[in-house]
């Protein structure tokens, strides 16, 4: 008889305890909800206290090299546009490779890798090839490259002989192009005269 | 000797005397020597921690704390349970006093009051309440009082000590005690039904809190929240230095010798709250995992002396502290790692902290004695059905053996997969570079000869001194001997040096100077002293390709928006073909990198790349036809009596295309613009008449006077208004519209070829007014006038093909 007595006491104690749990965590909800959303927003705001903005043109996405900074006898590759260089037009672009002198002639082969920065889509133009007298140490050339229209670019200049390497940063065109698709794309140049 | 004797007797007696009470009841019995070993491998990884990070002289005071520590966990082993719950109750009254002493008369760091200074020794009472929580705890939830007393006692035991260590503030001790009250409170039994409600007063209240946050605690939550990447440079800085010092560590042994000394730099908390991040990077990730093992160690071995004490008081005790002390570990590792806030909870016993170890060692003595006292009054124990034991005590270890294998494995996979890229990024925030300018290439005619060269390319240029203040000051002497070399006074010259921030990276403290002093600065050797060449342009052919040239400078703002990756201070070509193709005529910058503490003050010399020299232009251009062109056209230009007359004249071959002389008068001597550049003479050049500064072929519009003829010429051929071979009579004027043009002479009767030959102004203006404007503008057109060629050269002028539109729009003067 006693037993059931405290069976029934625990009984009404477990339901008043839950009930004011469940009242407490109820209460908390209904009133303070949009203050708890501030606190966490105070919080989430402090975590990034001190972050740089980023600018219009690192919101594009960071662009890969195809290939490694250097390779064999490939020290570095190097790719600067000439002048102005934008979507749509054929660009003159100076290549630039160092490469660990041999006594004997190196075959240079090279191409240009172009990269939609909105995209990410990739596409290869045709380079050139040129044998390099024994020692010779570097390579420049000026030369033309077509670019496709398209709102935001990344060239990089990639080796394929005397081995795969790649310039380590893109050149961008335009130096600083947005993915804005209500924008349309740079219509390509006409060509010839008229 | 007599007395070292006396002592070992008087041990084997008593070891005699124990094995004479109960055989079983040695030393390995009473003595738990996991424990121990556990304990002694923590506090040595923290002395060596302490060494390496701190010095000597901290390590040795934290050594001793760690001797008084081991001797208070030794006599307290020994000690029975009774006096061990008086001991407790002490340690909470005194706690408790010392708390509210803190408040009126502790000494402040970091915008809280902690502790209590006495000359130099400090004592931090939130580390005792720990203590005297766990035991005025496991005295009062272990009595054999109604439930319900229990949980009031126990609540209002807890309830003190944190509110007066929040007010300090100190909210993770805080959080620390509450966390070990209600892990007593299940430990203890205490039913659901009452735990229940608290639990919801807990949850409902945990939001809430944030409003009381401090700053600073708030920058720590929220960088976890929001993840430390997101603010490397702020809030999250300390769980970033600390994935660095993971990620760039060794396996075993320090990972990069000297460096590890500057990384270790900035590492904040290296000592407390970083302190095992700090030994990872010091001692290998191996190293550390010995003490994450000795930590699970402690842990169980604690967990197991609870459940074997023969009084519920030593179960909590025991079990208490093995749930104080996982919860510390588990929070302190997640910190490092950044797996939990980074909530100031330093590792027990690991971290430096006089009161906390010694605190840490005196519990581990009591619950050793627990121990001790279980193993020598077996027969004192309940029967195994009737003994209380602690609840969730197993899965409470349990839970913390699986969390701290799990950050465990995060470490060595932060290690593995990230390991270079943290490694990088801890050598750069490390690395700060002097640019080494690369020398421009030159630009050659067609055959060879140099029309614009570097001062660097010359066999011995001259060049300017650099300096790195802190490292020379750092060198007795080195003043003195730099002073010597470049000509200077000493004092002048320490003068300039310490004027310098100690975070400056390069002052120039000789510019120009000749080779000669030059190679014997650089025979010196002097840590922190550089020799840049001098980044002066040279043009030998001066005004006669002046403004075809162009000339370089340092870059403009616009420069550098056309083009980002360009370094501050960079030389560019402004102008001419110098700009034209500065791509390929600038080279590569190097740099020489010099090691820097967490403040950017330079301590050591680092990587240097050299410069790669930019590539040589070769021009078609002859000069010899230019000099004999400019020299005809300057003779010209004389004769004029207009003082603002320009000319220009182009030399190419019809062949090819090639341009081979292109003359401009008049002109000015690009070497003005050196660098450095010479106002006056700049100033001088620009108030001159008739722009100097201008290439006139491709950059001015003028009237283009007789060689319009030839236009006129080529539109007769298509459109035969006047027959080519025709003979026409012409004279000394031609009248049109009541305005009499003249001609240079009076001449006869000619057709179109002579009238080329003698430049016959009659026969054109005739034979213009024969074809008629629109016949003339589509061939000038068809020719190019008024269009850019689209000559490799800057800012190339169109001209200006005029019609009776834009005549009469303009206004006929």
């Amino acid at each position: 008889m006693r037993a059931a007595g405290q069976k029934s006491h625990r009984k009404r104690w477990w339901l008043l305890s839950w009930l004011v749990a469940t009242l407490l965590l109820g209460a908390e909800l209904v009133f303070t909800r949009d203050r708890i959303a501030q606190d966490v927003e105070v919080l989430r705001e402090a975590g990034r206290a001190g972050t740089a903005q980023p600018t219009v043109t690192e919101q594009l996405p960071t662009l890969v090299a195809p290939a490694a900074p250097s390779a064999g006898t490939v020290i570095a590759v190097s790719l600067r546009a000439v002048d102005t260089c934008d979507p749509g037009q054929t660009c003159q672009l100076r290549l630039q490779v160092l490469l660990r002198p041999l006594p004997t002639p190196q075959i240079l082969a090279w191409s240009y890798q172009i990269i939609n920065r909105c995209t990410g889509a990739a596409v290869w133009v045709p380079g050139g090839s040129i044998v390099l007298e024994s020692n010779a140490d570097r390579f420049d050339a000026v030369r033309a490259v077509p670019l496709p229209p398209e709102q935001a670019l990344g060239v990089f200049a990639v080796t394929a002989n005397p081995a795969v390497a790649a310039s380590p940063t893109p050149l961008r065109a335009p130096v600083n192009g947005s993915c804005d698709p209500a924008r349309p794309v740079p219509l390509p140049a006409a060509e010839g005269g008229g | 000797m007599l007395l070292l004797e006396r002592g070992m007797a008087r041990r084997r007696r008593r070891a005699q005397t124990i094995q004479q009470a109960d055989p079983q009841d040695t030393l390995g019995i009473t003595f738990d020597v996991a424990a121990v070993i556990a304990t002694i491998v923590l506090v040595s990884l923290g002395l060596a921690n302490l060494v390496a990070v701190d010095g000597a002289v901290a390590a040795l005071r934290q050594a001793a704390i760690a001797a008084a520590g081991l001797a208070a966990l030794a006599w307290l082993r020994r000690q029975p349970l009774r006096l061990l719950e008086l001991l407790g109750w002490a340690a909470y009254g005194c706690s408790v006093l010392a708390l509210a002493v803190v408040l009126v008369a502790g000494s402040s760091a970091n915008g809280a009051t902690r502790w209590i200074g006495a000359g130099a020794l400090t004592f931090q009472p939130s580390e005792l309440a720990k203590m005297g929580l766990l035991l005025g705890l496991a005295s009062v939830l272990g009595s054999a009082e109604r439930d319900s007393w229990r949980l009031a006692a126990g609540l209002g035991l807890t309830v003190l000590p944190a509110l007066l260590t929040l007010m300090q503030p100190d909210l993770s001790t805080t959080a620390l005690l509450v966390i070990l009250a209600a892990a007593m409170l299940v430990l203890s039994r205490i039913p659901g039904r009452f735990l229940l409600p608290l639990m919801g007063v807990a949850l409902a209240a945990a939001p809430l809190a944030i409003g009381l946050l401090r700053p600073y605690q708030v920058e720590r939550m929220g960088s976890f929240l929001a993840g430390a990447q997101q603010s490397p440079a702020g809030p999250g800085w300390a769980v970033h230095q600390a994935q660095i010092a993971i990620g760039s560590a060794a396996l075993v042994g320090r990972s990069s010798g000297q460096l590890t000394d500057l990384l270790a730099q900035y590492l904040p908390e290296r000592d407390t709250d970083l302190a095992l991040a700090s030994v990872i990077e010091q001692y290998g990730l191996l190293t550390s995992g010995l003490a994450v093992l000795a930590a699970m160690t402690l842990v169980w071995r604690l967990t197991l002396i609870g459940r074997a004490s023969r009084t519920p008081q030593g179960a909590l005790t025991g079990t208490g502290l093995a749930v104080l002390f996982g919860t510390e570990v588990v929070v302190s590792i997640g910190g490092n790692l950044g797996l939990l806030p980074l909530a100031g909870v330093p590792f027990p016993l690991l971290s430096y902290g006089g009161t906390a170890l010694l605190v840490h060692l005196a519990a581990l003595g009591t619950v050793l004695g627990v121990r001790r006292d279980g193993a020598r009054r077996r027969l004192w124990r309940p029967p195994w059905g009737r003994r209380i034991r602690p609840q969730l005590a197993r899965t409470a270890a349990l839970g913390m053996t699986v969390a701290l294998t799990a950050f465990g494995t995060y470490g060595w996979n932060l290690q593995r997969t990230r390991g270079p890229e943290l490694t990088i990024a801890g050598q750069d925030q490390m690395t700060r570079c002097i640019r080494l300018p690369a020398s421009r290439g030159q630009i050659t005619d067609r055959h060879g000869v140099v029309l614009a060269t570097s001062n660097t390319d010359s066999q011995r240029p001259t060049q300017q001194v650099l300096t790195v203040p802190a490292l020379v000051r750092s060198h007795p002497g080195a003043t003195e001997t730099l002073a010597n070399l470049v000509g200077r006074p000493a004092d002048e010259l320490r003068a300039q040096l310490a004027s310098a921030p100690a975070t400056t990276l390069e002052l120039r403290v000789a510019e120009a100077v000749p080779a000669q002093v030059a190679d014997s600065v650089a025979a010196a050797q002097l840590e922190g002293v550089l020799l840049v060449p001098a980044p002066r342009r040279i043009y030998p052919s001066g005004a006669l390709l002046g403004p075809l040239l162009g000339f370089a400078g340092v870059a403009t703002p616009t420069e550098m928006e056309r083009d980002p990756d360009l370094p501050l201070g960079e030389i560019v070509g402004r102008s001419g073909l110098e700009r034209q193709y500065d791509s390929v005529l600038r080279g590569i910058d190097g740099a020489q990198c010099v090691y820097v503490t967490p403040l950017g003050v330079p301590v050591a010399v680092g990587p240097r790349r050299e410069p790669v020299p930019g590539a040589d232009v070769r021009l078609s251009l002859d000069l010899g036809l230019q000099r004999q062109l400019t020299d005809g056209l300057v003779t010209a230009l004389r004769a004029q009596s207009n003082p603002r007359a320009v000319a220009a004249a182009v030399a190419m071959d019809p062949r090819t295309g090639q341009v081979l002389a292109l003359a401009s008068a008049p002109a000015y001597d690009n070497n003005i613009y050196g660098p450095p550049v010479d106002m006056a003479a700049v100033n001088a050049e620009s108030d001159k008449p008739g722009d100097p500064m201008l290439e006139h072929a491709s950059q001015a519009a003028v009237p283009p006077g007789s060689t319009f003829k030839l236009v006129i010429a080529a539109s007769d051929v298509v459109h035969r208004a006047i027959p080519p071979e025709r003979v026409i009579p012409t004279g000394g004027s031609y009248t049109l519209g009541g305005h009499v043009f003249h001609n240079w002479g009076s001449l006869g009767p000619m057709n179109l070829p002579q009238s080329i030959a003698w430049s016959n102004d009659v026969y054109f203006y005739q034979l213009a007014t024969a074809l008629g404007p629109d016949r003339i503008i589509d061939t000038a057109r068809a020719l190019g006038v008024g269009s850019a060629t689209g000559i490799d050269l800057p800012a190339e002028s169109p001209g200006y093909l005029g019609s009776p539109e834009s005549v009469q729009a303009q206004g006929v003067s």
